[in-house]
């Protein structure tokens, strides 16, 4: 084969053919000839740009990093699952995608040199203190993962969609006249006139009889069922009754007493102060601390201090930076401190990294080990803890152990030298004492433990405390006898019964005042209080919640019409209520409320327009996803 | 093929074919290149454009950021507008100036620069936003039925409705036109459907509760309102 190529390569054809495929090379490259293959299938494409698997798992975990932060512990990780954040992950890779296609087709770009321009001013990349330089970046760069190449496409993208979405979101205003017309309407009052109609008058006239009531009772007779309770007895093994139970030996204590004071090391602590001139671009530090030097005293640091140090902290309190061992500071400084003799011994200045220090030693103490009487107590202590720990988890263990096989918590008892203890009867809601642990109530409601009878295993309840418990009784859920239920029911009765009397009452009243019937009129024939509330603002706090609300939604009373409504209140007493008056409040033009309000609408306005903006976008969009996220899809368009 | 044909044949077939097409093929690769060249210098000269508008767009954004300079932002935005109108960077330089002149309550510049910005084509997709912000200007400048030419008329289900109905609403209650004006609100609150910004929906039913009551005496009219 090769060798007859090499023949034909003589002809003038191959020379084409070759010159062809040389052509076709150095203008696209080899990767034009062949399909892309063995690559994932997209999970979905905007407008023809595909979106991979991996581009939605990197997505996922920013969203979970961002929801970590943004919620702290108050989360829990399982609703964050892979799963979970999958659908919000896809739905912003869209929204960015459509985004960025959109700015792409307007010709909104970022020019090479604003890259470089944005690059350097980015503080991210400077040194503490220092300016720009490549190696930093480059390494910072390093530490996120990404090469400044792929950096660079990244800071492109986001910059044209910021510059969109400056451009559209950035530019929404509301005029005067918007603001104006939503201050009246946040400033409105209104006074309205109403009647209460009580239920209660309702329900006592009503009188079920004993049919009623038995009927009632046949109909709703899962509803008066007793409540299902057990009873449980348990060990209890607890760290602090073992801690009291522990006698220890003075010759222990006096043991441990005497290995802590071999192996203490005493040391000396000195209190310092300092007066510090940073650094500075033109090097007049080091004359001005030794203008400093020649002026300070004993008496004088600290008010000099407070009036020259750059070290805004300790200048306040005359330059005090407290107590140091030798490893607080800077090397340079604790060695300037450790040779100061006496107190009030003040340094020349020293050279550190942050500028010129003059040092002056206020205090020096040495620590001593503290006695055996002051420290037997703490010691006594530590030791109970110590041993009743151990004896805590061997009896845990011992507990778990003999409980497991046993039928009953006396034989386990006996053993271990613990009692059994009880509980009163109580119900899923839990009773008194280790009754109120959830944990006790989930155990002693589970089958296991109520129909198996077995013992449960140990529960830890805490660190320092663990149960064991069975059930000794268990009272299920029976229907209650009718004698005892009947009070109850002739309470659901009347309650429901008055509920549609007052509701069609109300409704009736409605309609009179609709058709032109005074509402004071009815309110006299039913001898109820007509209530006149006047000039109510929306947020006024001194009136009944739902009337307010229920006098803010009817439409101004004009042309004859009259403007009433019926409100269900709290209690179950209905109110009729008429609106007698709407009055637009023009709010201060300077005042601040006002200034609020158009704040307020100034910013959600250009979030609204880009919303609005991004869904028009997706509307004309050709989005496609794939089968496995096809539920998805029709919560996209 | 070399079988039955010697190379001096061969060449001479070639010679042949070359006399009769090459002047033909020499001008087509000729025009082509020429195309091709004159192509990507056009496109190389419309991305160095871009890239100029879009700094000077990205220098006006910086200096937004900082207060008290607005002056500057005036400087960048006029200048992108004047040297670089067809495109997008001018547009958005047109739009900011506008929300300059309205904080500066300024109407008639504002109205004019929404005017400007639409007449200079852009991207079909910034046109009902340019036109919203221009009723909004006519709306505040007293120009009532300017206000409510400018606002496109869409279908329903369209993205913009809701807010396009609530403005319009908002127009007809200035005029006193208040059926037409619960009309407008009623269409918002039937866009604004009930997955919508509750905020938004609040407010529009705000709006039609401050309407006064329909010129019926109908017993059920109250009913409408809600």
């Amino acid at each position: 084969m090769l060798e007859l190529i090499r023949e034909k390569m003589k002809g003038v054809f191959a020379t084409v053919i070759v010159g062809f495929f040389c052509a076709v090379f150095a203008l696209w490259g080899v990767e034009s000839l062949f399909e892309r293959s063995g690559q994932a299938q997209p999970v979905a494409t905007v407008n023809g740009e595909e979106i991979t698997e991996p581009e939605i798992a990197q997505t996922t975990k920013v969203m979970r990093q961002r929801y970590i932060q943004m919620l702290g512990g108050k989360v829990d990780p399982a609703f964050l699952n892979d799963q979970m954040l999958r659908e919000p992950a896809l739905d912003s890779i869209i929204s960015r995608k459509l985004l960025q296609g959109q700015a792409d087709s307007m010709n909104m770009t970022v020019g090479p040199e604003t890259l470089d321009r944005e690059i350097v001013q980015d503080p991210t990349f400077r040194e503490d203190g220092k300016g720009f330089s490549v190696d930093y970046y480059k390494e910072k760069l390093r530490s996120f993962g990404i090469t400044p190449t792929m950096y660079r496409v990244q800071l492109q993208e986001q910059m044209a969609l910021d510059q969109l979405q400056q451009g559209i979101a950035g530019t929404a205003f509301v005029t005067s006249a918007q603001v104006d017309s939503a201050a009246a309407l946040a400033g409105q009052t209104r006074s309205f006139d109403y009647i209460q109609l009580p239920v209660q008058n309702v329900m006592d006239g009503i009188n079920p009889d004993e049919q009623a009531i038995e009927q009632y009772y046949k109909d709703h007779s899962n509803e008066f069922m007793t409540e299902e309770k057990v009873s449980i007895e348990y060990l209890d093994l607890n760290k602090n009754d073992l801690q009291k139970s522990i006698q220890l030996e003075e010759q222990d204590i006096r043991a441990s007493y005497d290995q802590e004071a071999a192996s203490f090391k005493p040391s000396t602590e000195r209190r310092a102060a300092h007066i510090l001139i940073e650094t500075r671009p033109d090097g007049s530090e080091k004359t001005q601390i030794e203008k400093i030097r020649m002026q300070v005293n004993k008496d004088n640091f600290a008010s000099l201090a407070k009036q020259y140090s750059n070290d805004k902290e300790s200048a306040g309190q005359g330059g005090d930076v407290g107590f140091t061992k030798g490893e607080t500071f800077v090397p340079e400084f604790e060695a300037a401190v450790a040779s100061l003799a006496a107190p009030g011994d003040i340094s020349e200045p020293v050279k550190t990294e942050f500028g010129y220090h003059i040092i002056q030693l206020l205090e020096k103490r040495d620590t001593a080990f503290p006695s055996y009487e002051e420290r037997k107590a703490d010691i006594e202590k530590q030791l109970k803890q110590a041993k009743a720990s151990a004896i805590y988890a061997e009896k845990l263990d011992q507990l778990a152990e003999s409980t497991y096989s046993a039928g009953d918590l006396a034989g386990p008892a006996s053993e271990l030298g613990m009692s059994v203890q009880k509980t009163t009867a109580f119900g899923r809601r839990g009773g008194a004492g280790i009754a109120g642990q959830q944990k006790v109530i989930d155990a002693a409601f589970s089958s296991d433990l109520i129909d198996s009878g077995k013992n449960s295993q140990a529960i830890e309840l805490s660190a320092d405390r663990a149960v064991v418990l069975r059930v000794s009784n268990h009272e299920i859920s029976r229907p209650r006898e009718l004698v005892d239920a009947k009070s109850e029911i002739v309470g659901k009765i009347k309650t429901e019964q008055a509920a549609t009397v007052i509701r069609d009452k109300a409704e009736a009243i409605k309609k009179k005042v609709q058709s032109g019937v005074a509402l004071k009129s009815i309110a006299d024939e039913e001898k109820l209080a007509l209530v006149s509330v006047k000039a109510k603002s929306r947020t006024a706090k001194d009136v009944d919640a739902d009337l307010l609300a229920t006098s803010f939604k009817l439409g101004m009373p004009a042309n004859n019409s009259i403007s009433v409504d019926s409100v269900l209140l709290a209690k179950g007493d209905y109110a009729i209520l008429q609106l007698a008056e709407v009055n637009d409040v023009q709010l201060d033009k300077s005042g601040e409320e006002y200034k609020a309000l158009q704040q307020k609408l100034d910013s959600s306005t250009g979030n609204v327009e880009f919303s609005l903006y991004e869904q028009q976008l997706r509307q004309s969009a050709k989005i496609v996803l794939q089968k496995n996220n096809a539920d998805s899809a029709e919560a996209k368009n | 093929m070399a079988d039955y044909r010697t190379e001096e044949e061969q060449i001479e077939l070639i010679k042949k074919w070359w006399n009769e097409n090459g002047k033909a093929i020499v001008i087509g690769t000729l025009v082509s290149l020429v195309v091709f060249f004159g192509w990507t210098t056009w496109q190389s000269h419309q991305r160095a454009r871009n890239e100029s508008a879009a700094d000077l767009y990205q220098q006006m954004l910086n200096a937004s950021q900082l207060t008290e300079n607005s002056e500057k932002v005036a400087g960048f935005a006029e200048q992108l507008r004047k040297e670089f109108p067809d495109t997008t960077y001018g547009v958005f330089a047109a739009l900011q100036l506008a929300k300059d002149a309205v904080a500066a309550s300024d109407l008639p510049r504002a109205a004019s620069l929404l005017e400007w910005a639409r007449a200079q084509k852009p991207d079909p997709s910034l046109v009902p936003l340019i036109s919203f912000r221009l009723a909004q200007v006519q709306y505040a400048q007293g120009e009532f039925d300017k206000a409510l030419a400018s606002i496109p008329s869409i279908k329903d289900g369209d993205t913009w409705q809701v807010v396009f109905s609530e403005l319009r609403g908002d127009i007809y209650r200035a005029q006193k036109k208040f059926g037409e004006a619960r009309d407008s609100y009623n269409a918002a609150l039937k866009n604004a459907g009930t997955s919508s910004d509750q905020e938004q929906r609040a407010n529009i039913e705000t709006k039609l509760s401050g309407l006064p009551n329909p010129a019926t005496s109908a017993p059920s009219a109250p009913e409408e309102v809600k």
